[in-house]
This record gives structure tokens, C-alpha cells and sequence, in this order.
């Protein structure tokens, strides 16, 4: 589920529509956790599908690391990307805010962060000053190794900020996300995914 | 999967939002389907939601003949009740117009058939409104709401049907579709079928609908 203080917006003809701020929400706050009404859809499930489903699940879904690509029933699903994201943490099945986002600011995802493989680099107009041009799969380390720092810092700082996701937050999620930002493991993990196809 | 040719607006605070017609569309379209997108939930699973997804859940899934709960992936979730519907259920997997749809026009159903959990207070303002909406009202109306699917059915072979290719069908469906095929639909499953007798326990106990 996405933060409450979000909402769905027309973004331009190009982007299409974005998920944008409604009040200020601070680095350290919980933007999104997996719940039980998204859906996780399995090999088996995606091969039962028409092909007409290919480009709905390309748009619509990302890869969660454990094989499954992710289905989100609300605004979850309209992040768009950018080469200076202010969420991330979706390996951790929730994100956090990296930075203190504005009202009026839209919530951004690296999509390089999110089990990019080789058939999926874009050319890329985030308008960020450190937009990388192209995002290419290539570049997936040295982005995770990046974002993992700032995640280290937004997760030291989740009880100083209110959390209003965090009774679909699991304890165990938690401590997950903890130990793998404090052991490089992260950064490991999607290299270890991406090198093999998954 | 809602029609393309519709968007998602927001009526009022108290109805919420609906779902709105962009272009005119013929009587036997397919205005909603069921997709391999939707997610089903099965009585249990329902039950055992967290307490703030279980409210979401309550108000935009419906409870389907076989027993499971379907949550819309998509905003076909939003689309509102009329006792006057612009379409009504075919099979396990589509909804069908029952009249020409004009560009603007509210898109609604019939919650008759979506075997509702608690009685609800209807403000559809249609002529021909019943006030309040039972479970058991497909046990009633079945007569009427019938000859109408099976009027507008027998249309759907001649107009374009965008839906078709992403639809999930059922058991029910196999005979409709190879009926739209052959161009001679004359026959459709009756909406009293789709009606459950018996609620659900995990259900009603866990949402504190009833006893204990
Ligand atoms: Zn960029
Ligand atoms: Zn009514």
C-alpha cells in the first residue's frame, strides 16, 4: 500500500501519470509496503496468460527478487523512474523515503534497483542533474552500492518520523531490511539476480 | 478489465468515485471482464486480512458463484450499482451492456448479483429503484434481468469487443464464447445461478457481521 499523503497525477504525454506528494512526507518514512491485496504473479500464473498480457506486465509489474513480478492494486504501481530517486528499498517488499520529499514533488523509484535485466535499458529523461542518460543494466551495481547508503540512513531514522504504513510493516521485514543494508548484502543479492536472469 | 473507452471520476464525498463513459458504446459490449490481473480471494483469505485492507476489500470485491472474492486489479473496482444498470453479468467473466451507452454516461451494475454480505440502502435514483439491495434479489428479478442479458447478448458478435482477447474464462463461459462464435447467442446462464445461498463463516465472524 502506498502512502496515504499521495496522490495520482497526470504527469505529460510522455511519462503519463505519477504518484505525487500531498504534504511534506520526511526521509525515514515507510512510502510503501507490500501488502496481502498485491499481487505476487507466479511463472506458472504469467504462462497461463495470453500474450496480449506481455506489455501489461512489462508496464505494470516489477521483479521482487524471489522470481515473482509484483502486482499492486493501488498508486503503487504508477512510480515512475528516476536517476535521483527519493524511494527505494523494494527488494526489502517496502520502501522508504531517502530524502524528505515536498508536497507537489513526485515519488521516484531507480529502476536499475529493481532486477533490471540486459532487454530492459530505456533512454532515460529524468531531468535530474545526475540523470545517467541511459539506464542500462550495466550501471545496476554502482546504483544499488549508491542506494544502499541512503537507505542506511533513512532506516536508522524510521522512529523519528510518523508511520502511518506501519501496521502492514512485519517485524521480520524489518530486521531483514537492517541486516541486509549493514552488510552489503543488498548490493549481492540484485548483482547475484541480474548476472544469472534470475 | 474495465472498457477503454471509460475513465475514472470522482462523483461526490459521499457516493465516492465512479466510472464514466469517453465514447458512446452499442449494447453488447463487454463492458468489464474478468482478467488473469484480478485477484481472487478465498473466504479465508478474507477473513485473515490485515484490518485496514480488509476495509478496502469489503468495499470493492465482490463475491463470485464459486464462492472466492474478486478484487479488481484495475478501476473497473470503482464502477457503482443502478437498479437501472447500463450492463449486467453473463457467465463467471463479463458484463454485458444492456443498452447503448452514451459518451459521459456513468457506467454501472446490477450488486443483486454480486452476493452483497450485509443488506445496502440504494440512492440510484432510477424509476424503477428497489431501495435496498439483498443477496437474494437475483431469487426475485431473475425473470426480467435475464431477458435482458440474453437481448443484448445476442448483439455481441456484431460489435467490437476490445475486452475478449484479455478475458478469464470459466466453466459457464466456454458455451457463450463458442455461442458468439457461431453468431447465434440465444442462450445465456441465468443470474439466479450466480446467487449463494450460504454466507461464509470465516467471513461474517471475522468482520463482525454476525455471531458470535
Ligand atoms: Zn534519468
Ligand atoms: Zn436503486
Amino acid at each position: 500500500m502506498i502512502h496515504p499523503h499521495t496522490r495520482l497525477v497526470a504527469i505529460d504525454s510522455v511519462v503519463g501519470n505519477g504518484v505525487v506528494a500531498t504534504r511534506r512526507i520526511p526521509r525515514g518514512t515507510i512510502t510503501w509496503v507490500l501488502d496481502e491485496l498485491d499481487r505476487p504473479l507466479t511463472g506458472t500464473e504469467m504462462n497461463a496468460m495470453p500474450s496480449c498480457y506481455d506489455k501489461l506486465i512489462d508496464l505494470w509489474t516489477f521483479r521482487d527478487g524471489r522470481g515473482h513480478r509484483v502486482l499492486c492494486w493501488d498508486t503503487g504501481r504508477n512510480l515512475n523512474h528516476s536517476c535521483e530517486p527519493n524511494c527505494g528499498g523494494s527488494e526489502f517488499w517496502f520502501e522508504v523515503a531517502l530524502r524528505d520529499i515536498e508536497p507537489g514533488e513526485q515519488l521516484t523509484n531507480d529502476y536499475a534497483t529493481l532486477y533490471m535485466r540486459p532487454s530492459e535499458d530505456f533512454a532515460c529523461r529524468c531531468g535530474s542533474p545526475l540523470c545517467r542518460g541511459a539506464a542500462s543494466h550495466e550501471q545496476v551495481p554502482i546504483v544499488v552500492a549508491a542506494i544502499q547508503k541512503q537507505l542506511q540512513l533513512a532506516l536508522s531514522e524510521l522512529t523519528l518520523v510518523p508511520q502511518p504504513l506501519s501496521g502492514l510493516l512485519r517485524a521480520d521485514w524489518l530486521e531483514r531490511a537492517r541486516e541486509l543494508v549493514a552488510s552489503n548484502l543488498v548490493a549481492a543479492s540484485v548483482d547475484a539476480v541480474v548476472a544469472v536472469g534470475e | 478489465m474495465i472498457h477503454p473507452c471509460s475513465e475514472l471520476r470522482f462523483i461526490s464525498p459521499e457516493v465516492g468515485y465512479g466510472v464514466f463513459a469517453t465514447q458512446d458504446i452499442p449494447r453488447g459490449t463487454f463492458l468489464w471482464v474478468l482478467d488473469y490481473f484480478d485477484r481472487i480471494l478465498t473466504p479465508a483469505e478474507v477473513g485473515a486480512l490485515q484490518p485496514q485492507l480488509r476495509t478496502i476489500a469489503d468495499r470493492y470485491s465482490y463475491q463470485a458463484a464459486d464462492g472466492n472474492f474478486v478484487f479488481c486489479w484495475d478501476f473497473g473496482r470503482y464502477m457503482n450499482h443502478s437498479c437501472e444498470p447500463t450492463s449486467r453479468g453473463v457467465g463467471d467473466a463479463f458484463e454485458v451492456a444492456i443498452r447503448d451507452v452514451a459518451a459521459g454516461e456513468e457506467l454501472t451494475s446490477e450488486y443483486g448479483t454480486l452476493n452483497l454480505l450485509t443488506p445496502m440502502t440504494c440512492y440510484c435514483g432510477a424509476p424503477s429503484c428497489r431501495g435496498t439491495i439483498r443477496r437474494d434479489d437475483a431469487a426475485r428479478h431473475f425473470e426480467q434481468w435475464d431477458e435482458q442479458t440474453r437481448t443484448a447478448f445476442a448483439l455481441s458478435h456484431t460489435v467490437p469487443q476490445p475486452l475478449l482477447p484479455f478475458a478469464k474464462l470459466g466453466a459457464r463461459d466456454l458455451p457463450l464464447m463458442d455461442a458468439l462464435q457461431a453468431g447465434r447467442a440465444t442462450w445465456v446462464p441465468s443470474s439466479r445461478d450466480f446467487h449463494i445461498v450460504d454466507v461464509p463463516e470465516e467471513v461474517l465472524f471475522a468482520s463482525g457481521h454476525g455471531a458470535p
